[in-house]
């Protein structure tokens, strides 16, 4: 008994100091998870293909909608700033409400406007607007990109029969990634 | 055995001390990467590609009020991640990662714990809550902690307050509030199973499942199984105090489109806990809670609340329990030009019905009902926006052991710098009686007066606390907190002798404590952080002027002069954690109980994202040692090493 206590102790002190010379390299360091959402939304400006119907004018920017709360702070802008979707600028707006939701093309819909979601799709309508949200039953409940956390990860979960349906279409590259839900 | 195991020892403190140099070393050269304080910047992000992307992970801090930074007190919090990462399996092991808690086992069922002092097995000083729920009682103003359990994977955080909360909190938020909070149905989602067992850990398990009623209403239930093992009487070995329990639970949550929250949610339990050569105790109790909450804004909220709470104990030959609570509770919180007012007021019924069982103990009355009606506003006035605040705010309150209390505080908040704040504090806060002190007669075995007379004039335990703080970040990776504080208690619990040969109850002890922590939280590099606290804590108590306490005030506590913890967590390749703690308690006055070096490691493989498997090593550098004696027989934490496998679908 006393040799497995003894084998036991050396083992736990031997990791502790092997522990410490060891270094592995992930490539980055832990973003906060509002930098790592910025940037899938810039993402999808990259790998979604909006209809030409989807534009007022041929100049019209890219529209990136915030509706309510705006977790991002200055994130989001250092995301897309200076970016192009098929050499139109990107621009952030933001809208309070269900009801000030303007013509947009990507819709992000924060955790906090769980409870006015359907009022929120249901003003999006069948306009070719990806809507993009963080809960679990996004996709569920009308949804077509859901970025919900999970312990420390984002996930990354799509459906392609709502984004088809609004016209807009997306690479088989993103697709990939995803978690597809059909 | 005795010199390997401080080789031993030795050691690891060097293996820590490497670890240290090396670490400063990291930080500094993280320093000069000049990051934004939440990790890798959107710019650098956009070179990855999506497959690394979704692989990438996040710190979870985002879900961290910003504003505890901030916050006029000692705040601690500890997280599920932190739970998780030191591979306990019951609350009181999960308390002893927060600062300045002290948290020592006496047997298999028995915790004393407390912050800045006055540590006993019936320790008296603090509010604790799960959930909106309090769980101390008003048999001894204190908390039964062998009944405090909770689906471990689903608690969301511990937060933890040392000094008086309370102006907020109530009666009893003396020395600390430690409140206990679950994650919302909506994040609970899926089946969660786990189990484990082995060396020194009987076994323990639970199931959880969640779903959705509709759109907006989440629901889980979940039962788990704990077996507690018992602690070996020291010098004598044996045991017979091992704790079985089983509980259950459920929770409903439910947000609507008008930003209102329903929470409904509710528990049972029953157990037995083993007593030495004497019949099991029985323990069981059920409780539900409702709570509804309108937000307007952030800043603008109301909240009602309503609960019920049945316990029962039966602890053969002694004495048998069962208390009924009913609760209710209203808040309402605003934003008034620079000033965030929260007011609000609390009805709580608790009636009691105790059997007294054994000649030695009784309480007189047997049958009681307790009333406590309070109310209380405090605003926190924004003198200088981002710079200066002054909070100040006060209960009042009426019960019926001492009447009508009240509990002030004002507060100062200093930020002279973006990553640093100040802060002070001045408190008054009562420890109201409860049934011990007022109801509790020893019988006389013999024909005569009984030996302790019962005092319905015990009066309310007095505190003026003044306390001092400092935040500091002086690095993105680097993150101290200073608290300093000085408390005055009046009216203490004293024993004290009648002419007759009897004895009373009554309030005729003073004391002074006062004692000071730093905790330090460093992210060494992305897969490696380092927290770590040390307390000093130093109790004077004596007799008031014209006392007589037998114990000569030295009953009411039994503190270490010093405690420290360092965790090391890591998050290696090949889906694998390390976690090593260390934790130092000094030597325990009376009775004397020899201090403790000792170690816990957590090395947690998670090959998939749905499931984990982990080995525990908890209490490893001695085969047993004494956290907390008593006077008459006192057993010993053993070491233990288990397994624990968690499964999500």
């Amino acid at each position: 008994m006393a040799l497995l206590e003894r084998k036991l102790i050396s083992a736990v002190a031997a990791m502790t100091l092997f522990t410490g010379t060891l270094q592995p390299a992930p490539p980055v360091a832990p973003p906060n998870e509002y930098a790592l959402k910025s940037v899938f939304l810039y993402n999808f400006c990259h790998f979604i293909e909006w209809p030409e119907s989807a534009f007022n004018s041929p100049n019209e920017p890219l529209i990136i909608g915030i509706v309510g709360e705006d977790p991002f702070g200055p994130l989001l802008k250092e995301a897309v700033e200076g970016e192009t979707y098929h050499n139109r600028p990107i621009v952030i707006e933001h809208y309070r409400g269900p009801r000030d939701i303007k013509h947009c093309h990507l819709l992000f819909i924060g955790r906090g406007e769980a409870a006015r979601l359907d009022a929120i799709l249901e003003a999006v309508g069948s306009q070719s607007v990806v809507t993009v949200g963080e809960t679990q039953d996004f996709l569920d409940r009308g949804g077509m990109i859901a970025l919900p956390a999970d312990r420390n990860r984002v996930r990354l979960r799509v459906k392609p029969s709502a984004m088809r349906a609004a016209k807009v279409n997306v690479s088989s590259k993103l697709l990939r990634v995803a978690d597809v839900d059909s | 055995m005795n010199d390997w195991r401080f080789s031993i020892s030795f050691r690891f403190v060097c293996a820590l001390a490497l670890a240290f140099s090396f670490l400063i070393e990291k930080a500094s050269a993280q320093e000069a990467l000049a990051e934004g304080p939440s990790g890798t910047s959107p710019t650098e992000l956009k070179k990855l590609s999506l497959e690394e992307l979704v692989d990438l992970q996040v710190t979870s801090a985002s879900r961290r009020p910003e504003n505890l930074w901030q916050t006029s007190s000692a705040v601690d919090v500890i997280t599920s991640e932190d739970i998780e990462r030191a591979g306990v399996t019951n609350i009181p092991d999960a308390l002893r990662l927060g600062t300045e808690l002290e948290v020592a086992q006496l047997d298999g069922h028995t915790w004393a714990i407390s912050t800045r002092g006055f540590n006993t097995t019936v320790a008296n000083k603090m509010q604790v809550l799960m959930d909106g729920r309090s769980l101390y009682t008003p048999l001894f103003s204190g908390v039964f902690w062998d009944v405090q359990q909770t689906f471990l994977p689903d608690l969301e955080q511990i937060e933890v307050i040392r000094g008086p909360g309370a102006t907020l909190w109530g009666a009893n938020a003396i020395n600390g509030v430690i409140n206990i909070r679950t994650k919302s149905a909506d994040e609970t989602q899926g089946f969660l199973a786990y189990g484990g067992g082995g060396f020194e850990n009987e076994g323990f398990g639970g199931i959880r499942y969640g779903g959705k009623i509709d759109n907006n209403t989440f629901y889980r239930v979940y039962v788990m199984n704990e077996n507690g093992d018992g602690l070996p009487i020291e010098g004598v070995g044996g045991q017979e105090d091992d704790r079985r329990m089983t509980q259950g639970g459920f929770r409903i949550d439910s947000k609507d489109h008008a930003n209102n929250t329903f929470t409904f949610q509710g528990d049972f339990y029953t157990g037995n806990l083993d007593q030495l050569g004497m019949t099991d105790i029985d323990v069981d109790g059920q409780n539900a809670i409702g709570r509804w909450t309108h937000e307007w804004d952030k800043e603008t909220s109301f909240m009602a609340q309503a609960y019920y709470d049945r316990t029962h104990r039966f602890v053969p030959g002694i004495f048998e329990e069962e208390r009924n609570t009913f609760d209710i509770e209203v808040q309402h919180q605003f934003r008034y030009g620079e000033h965030y007012i929260v007011y609000g007021g609390n009805y709580r019924l608790s009636h009691d019905d105790i059997g007294n069982l054994g000649p030695g103990l009784a309480f007189i009355p047997s049958n009681d009902t307790q009333h406590l009606l309070s109310a209380y506003i405090q605003d926190e006035w924004h003198i200088v926006p981002d710079k200066f605040f002054l909070t100040a705010g006060s209960k009042f309150e009426y019960n019926t052991f001492s009447g009508f209390e009240v509990q002030p505080t004002a507060r100062v908040t200093w930020l002279p710098a973006e990553n640093q704040t100040v802060w002070g504090a001045i408190s008054r806060a009562v420890r109201t009686p409860s049934r011990i002190d007022q109801n509790l007669v020893a019988p006389n075995p013999a024909f005569g007066p009984p030996l302790l007379v019962p005092n319905p004039d015990f009066e309310s335990e007095t505190l003026i606390a003044y306390e001092l703080g400092y935040r500091i970040k002086p690095t993105n990776t680097l993150a101290i907190d200073i608290a300093g504080y000085f408390n005055d208690y009046d009216n203490l619990r004293s024993v004290e002798p009648l002419p007759n040969g009897t004895f009373i109850i009554q309030n005729k002890v003073v004391g002074q404590s006062y004692g000071a922590s730093i905790s330090a939280k460093v992210r060494a590099t992305d897969w490696w952080r380092i927290d770590g606290s040390v307390s000093l804590l130093q109790v004077d108590i004596d007799r008031a002027a014209g006392g007589h306490d037998v114990n000569n005030g030295a009953g009411e506590a039994n503190d270490p002069n010093c405690m420290f913890m360092l965790h090391s967590a890591m998050d290696l390749p090949w889906h694998l954690q390390f976690d090593s703690f260390l934790r130092f308690v000094n030597d325990l006055p009376n009775p004397n109980t020899p201090s403790y070096l000792t170690a816990d490691a957590r090395l947690a493989w998670s090959p998939r994202k749905n499931y984990t498997f982990a080995i525990v090593g908890r209490n490893l550098f001695d085969n047993a040692h004494p956290e907390f004696r008593t006077t008459t027989l006192s057993r010993e934490v053993e070491r233990s090493v288990f397994a624990i496998f968690e499964w999500r679908y």
